[in-house]
């Protein structure tokens, strides 16, 4: 299971909130704070007690945070500080902005580092990132595509070409709206506004109501979020040439917003 | 294992935050039950009308769920035992 997964994995918030209870009692206190809930989330994420952001990997043991240490049997009962709970509802807002239908453990991390606790501090200093470098890291971290049936084709993508058109493969590499917004790990309406603005080229199926992405668009925008650089010639014109031709038409207006959006 | 309920008056209440607080309560259930106490969330009804959640709750005791309930840092009204009815035990 790749980091990615970890993160998106809502059955994975529960490793991470016990894990965060163990290192409240590890304290010997009976509050758990945001920065157990911080400690918790990474170390239900990690692999061997790394956790690799792609540009940062992060040593949890050199962060203090051991995986590998049995729980400390005591007899304390923590509870979520209100620090904690708002850091709950916070993550619960930015799933739902995200268009999650739960909870997940990046959904934790994006709060976290906004709410910024001082463990936060360290774990932005070893990434060399400040609370916006921190969501960049994560936004970049592509949600995995989801299962599809086994009996059709993978959702979101135009398997079978449209009669008189290209030939077969030629609609490849195609995304639904969603599936796109998915990938990115934003809302829909924020990846509307991207096709509206002009930052993320989109086709329409003549004679349909479809939109579809190309993978290959949409990873150029990830690029430009990783960097946060806007995007130097991301309009539709810039991808149009060379377009197999009749159905799809680029729709969209010409770029006029640069920089990172959230 | 008796169920209780346990009634929140949420006024301004979100989806968003009962997200959140499931997670919580999710998460002190599961650490109860490792210290041995068998307390479980089972499902919760949000009445937009009147701004109430009920959510209802097995445990041996009311105590324990009171436990619960404190832990995940979810405050409550009334927390009380609940008699099921069904359209089988009818």
């Amino acid at each position: 299971m790749s980091l990615a997964q970890r993160l998106h994995d809502p059955d994975r918030v529960l490793a991470g909130t016990s894990q965060a209870i163990e290192q409240a009692r590890g304290r010997g206190v009976e509050s758990i704070e945001p920065d157990d809930l911080l400690a918790g989330i990474l170390l239900a994420v990690a692999r061997f007690g790394i956790v690799d952001l792609g540009e940062v990997a992060l040593d949890l043991a050199e962060l203090g945070l051991r995986y590998d240490l049995p729980p400390p049997h005591t007899t304390l009962k923590p509870r979520y500080s209100p620090a904690a709970v708002a850091v709950f509802d916070r993550a619960a807002r930015v799933a739902r902005a995200d268009g999650a239908p739960r909870l997940a453990p990046i959904h934790l991390l994006v709060a976290l580092g906004e709410v910024g606790p001082p463990g936060f501090a360290r774990v932005a200093a070893r990434a060399g990132v400040d609370a916006a470098g921190w969501r960049r890291l994560l936004a970049a971290i592509v949600p995995p595509a989801p299962k599809p049936p086994a009996d059709t084709a993978p959702a979101g993508v135009a398997a079978a070409p449209v009669a008189g058109t290209a030939g077969p493969g030629a609609f490849d590499g195609l995304l639904t709206p969603d599936d796109a917004a998915r990938a990115l790990g934003v809302h829909i309406q924020t990846l509307r506004g991207y096709i509206r603005s002009g930052r993320l080229p989109a086709l329409r199926v003549a004679g349909e109501r479809a939109i579809r992405i190309r993978r290959d668009d949409l990873a150029a925008l990830l690029e430009h979020l990783r960097v946060g650089t806007p995007p130097a010639d991301s309009g539709p014109s810039a991808r149009g040439a060379g377009q197999p031709p009749g159905p799809p038409v680029a729709v969209g207006r010409s770029p006029t917003t640069p920089g990172v959006p959230r | 294992m008796t169920t209780f309920v346990a009634i929140r008056n949420l006024p301004g209440i979100t989806p968003d935050a009962l997200m959140g607080a499931g997670a919580r309560v999710k998460s002190c259930a599961a650490g109860m039950q490792t210290e041995g106490t068998d307390v479980r969330w089972l499902r919760s009804f949000f009445l937009p009308a009147s701004s109430q959640t009920h959510c209802y709750f097995e445990g041996p005791s009311l105590e324990a769920v009171r436990e619960l309930n404190q832990r995940a840092g979810l405050p409550f009204e009334q927390l009380v035992e609940v008699a099921e009815m069904t359209p089988a035990s009818v």
